[in-house]
């Protein structure tokens, strides 16, 4: 069986065993969905200056994007018990490469932020939110998700690999995940920050990548803020990437 | 053969024990980093992003947003009891305390004081970082006291209704996460965050009748003009969520095996 069929089966896997467990299902669909429209209510008038549409432009990409980074603690805490809980001891008696695990978690991850940014995207558009770009853009606006969830995917993998355990791991990404939320470009413009905080603000990934999503729907530029989400996408998704395969490696060795 | 049994501990006792271990138990687990230091960044977080916004909006956000972050805080105290007596009914120490020679309320009345001290705590935190940002009581040390008293009073009736759910639940985790999605809505569909002509015409009758909006606003009353109007609604919800609460808790307490 080659490395992909593999990789694939462990995707598929993960992927199941999402969709077979019901309140966990429910609750990565409900949240960002509520996520929309409950900041969609509360600061639209204030933040978008009395027209909550443009304040939707902005909101709804990030919001999309939150799927990514607010799914890592499950995808975490899932690792974590593939490497306490027997399955890779398991799968050292097989003919299985132990990288087909890895690959196979991140691509169910991937695959699993698209699809819930899918639908949360489909209710935005039930509040008003469009695509004036162009089918190519719609393109790149998914697979600007889909890069976005790689690196959320690579940091799940590195925080389930390391130290800390089902209880710890949670709060310790979540923490980040909220502040960045927070402190983005989507969330209210970037002038209204303190000027100290400005340039954090333009540098967060959270903002990159939202700039990336506003110019592939509503327009605006897109060219500048991809590359730089790809930027943190190979920084920092690259060296969790790494971090994780070298922890797993020294494991599967033993 | 006889053994000659110890002299049973009177209920003070009883009480002073496991208050203690409930104690350690929070100390230990996530609830410090969850009830004093979230609330704290979410805080720091609102006040830098919306503070402009807001002036421009006429409201002051330093002494608007402290009472709201307070709610925060008290609710995640309520939620954080759940979480820890869910932990406790499946890991068998409730049905472990049933079969001791203990008075039927020193289980829950331990549980409960224990998480009123939580949220004094908490609470205390947050108003010291409120003064430091400019937040005031203008209403005087009595205004003061109320405020704080109203805060552990909504902590504690919100933890006898989590405690309901705890005891009923097979998985802390995932007790606790059904929590947040009520915790999301309800918090951010009040007045705690933004005052209630922001929100969208059909919006605001459900953001006017909302608990958290009258505990919200209380607490503003407290804090600013004294105890006025704007209190009793919040002194309603609480103890019409506290007889329910309570009743809720005593009944799942009652069938924990």
């Amino acid at each position: 069986m080659s490395t992909v069929t593999q990789a694939s089966l462990f995707a598929g896997r993960n992927l199941r065993r999402f969709f077979r467990a019901p309140p966990a299902l429910i609750y990565s669909f409900a949240f960002p969905v509520l996520l929309l429209l409950t900041q969609y209510a509360v600061f639209g008038r204030i933040v978008g200056d009395g027209d909550r549409q443009h304040y939707l432009e902005r909101l709804a990409p990030l919001v999309v994007l939150s799927t990514a980074a607010f799914g890592s603690p499950s995808s975490a805490v899932g690792f974590l018990r593939d490497l306490t809980g027997g399955l890779v001891d398991r799968l050292r008696v097989m003919p299985v490469r132990p990288g087909a695990l890895l690959v196979g978690r991140l691509t169910g991850d991937v695959l699993r932020i698209v699809l819930i940014g899918v639908l949360t995207t489909a209710v935005a558009m039930l509040l008003g939110f469009r695509f004036r770009q162009g089918a190519a853009a719609v393109v790149g606006f998914f697979a600007v998700l889909a890069l976005f969830g790689a690196m959320w995917a690579a940091i799940a993998l590195w925080r389930g690999s390391g130290p800390g355990d089902e209880e710890s791991l949670p709060p310790s990404l979540t923490g980040p995940a909220t502040l960045l939320f927070i402190f983005s470009s989507g969330f209210v413009p970037v002038s209204a920050f303190p000027s100290v905080v400005q340039p954090l603000v333009r540098a967060n990934p959270f903002s990159t990548a939202t700039e990336a999503l506003v110019g592939l729907s509503s327009g605006g530029p897109v060219l500048a803020p991809v590359l730089q989400t790809l930027a943190w996408v190979l920084g920092l998704g690259g060296v969790c990437l790494l971090v994780a395969v070298r922890r797993f490696a020294r494991r599967t060795a033993r | 053969m006889t053994v000659a049994s110890p002299p049973a501990a009177g209920p003070a006792r009883q009480f002073a024990v496991l208050a203690a271990r409930n104690l350690r138990q929070a100390r230990v687990g996530r609830s410090i980093g969850l009830t004093v230091v979230f609330p704290l960044t979410f805080f720091a977080g609102f006040m830098v992003v919306f503070h402009r916004l807001m002036a421009d909006y006429g409201i002051a956000y330093e002494q608007f947003l402290p009472p709201a972050i307070v709610v925060q805080t008290t609710v995640l105290v309520a939620m954080s009891a759940c979480y820890m007596v869910a932990g406790d009914a499946r890991s068998g120490l409730i049905s472990r305390y049933r079969t001791l020679p203990m008075g039927a309320a020193v289980v829950p009345a331990a549980r409960l004081v224990v998480d009123a001290a939580r949220a004094a705590v908490a609470v205390a935190v947050i108003l010291v970082a409120a003064v430091v940002v400019g937040f005031r009581f203008t209403a005087g040390a009595a205004g003061a006291v109320g405020f704080v008293l109203l805060a552990i009073g909504f902590a504690v009736v919100l933890a006898a209704g989590c405690a309901a759910l705890g005891l009923g639940a097979r998985d802390p985790e995932q007790a606790y996460s059904a929590l947040t999605l009520p915790y999301l809505v309800l918090t951010t569909v009040s007045t705690a965050f933004v005052p209630v002509d922001a929100f969208p015409g059909w919006l605001q009758p459900v953001v006017r009748v909302s608990p958290f909006s009258a505990q919200v606003d209380a607490l503003r009353a407290l804090s600013t003009e004294g105890a006025d109007q704007r209190v009793w609604p919040a002194l309603v919800w609480l103890l019409v969520l506290g007889l329910l609460f309570g009743f809720a808790a005593a009944r799942s307490f009652r069938r924990t095996r």
